[in-house]
């Protein structure tokens, strides 16, 4: 009886939610990586007469992967701070060059290049800029309980 | 090519309010994964998304594909002041840093599409 009640204070230990954050991070990369995918089928439109056939098709190809990101987006965002989630956004940048490079024979300068470089410091500047407190795995959680 | 740069930006500000948006509504407890998706403010925030999804293909006549995800970055600027007006999360130098990063690269990234 008595190994029952100090197994049941075990149980009640909170457990750690690091692995939560982890797998969130995991998801949201690969919804970033479908969303990357929507520009492909933007450029196609947009070579494409306005309306006409294969315009439509590809728009509707933007407007399902924009459905599922939109989507899971939604529910990757109630286990991050939005601000995290908008921070590692900054692939998109990568994505875009290797897809533009790979399928529109697009090309790169050093302008472009070092572009990239300013935008992407930025993004994870910002994110530094927004880190302090964010060490306690419940601090999203803490946000949340404010009703905002 | 600045005609088509101010349609993609545009298209970015509209996603960025859809984003508020949904954030509103998904930090809000609900009963059934139903309503969380079917509430007027959700409904309002997907319509805006469809509407942006337009832009993009617009100004993709002109621009490369690999300049898109680089306007995108302006959406940091909407993250910070509505992050600050509507979630109260502060305005800080280092945040105030970043944005210029970004609007730097943007300005580089520019300069890079325009010479070819």
């Amino acid at each position: 009886m008595a190994v029952d009640a100090e197994g049941k204070s075990v149980q009640g230990k909170k457990p750690v939610r690091k692995d939560k954050r982890v797998v969130a991070l995991l998801v949201l990369h690969i919804v970033l990586l479908v969303y990357s995918l929507t520009g492909i089928f933007g450029k196609m439109a947009a070579a494409e007469q306005f309306l006409s056939l294969p315009f439509l098709g590809y728009y509707a190809g933007v407007i399902i992967l924009l459905g599922i990101y939109a989507l899971a987006w939604q529910q990757v965002i109630k286990h991050l701070p939005l601000t995290t989630a908008f921070a590692n956004k900054a692939v998109t940048v990568l994505w875009g060059m290797l897809w533009g490079i790979l399928l529109f024979g697009e090309t790169m300068n050093i302008w472009k290049i070092a572009g990239a470089v300013l935008v992407v410091a930025g993004v994870v500047l910002f994110v530094i800029a927004d880190d302090p407190g964010k060490t306690e795995p419940d601090a999203d959680d803490e946000l949340v309980g404010e009703g905002l | 090519m600045i005609g088509y740069v101010l349609i993609y930006l545009f298209g970015v500000f509209i996603s960025a309010v859809s984003q508020v948006l949904l954030k509103k509504e998904a930090i809000k407890p609900h009963e059934s994964i139903i309503k969380e998706y079917l509430n007027p403010r959700v409904i309002v925030a997907y319509i805006l998304f469809f509407f942006a999804s337009l832009l993009p293909i617009i100004a993709f006549r002109v621009l490369p594909l690999s300049f898109g995800p680089v306007l995108e970055a302006t959406s940091y600027i909407y993250v910070m002041v509505f992050g600050a007006v509507i979630f109260h999360e502060k305005i800080t130098a280092k945040k105030v840093l970043a944005i210029a990063l970004i609007i730097g690269g943007i300005v580089l990234y520019s300069v890079g599409v325009s010479l070819g």
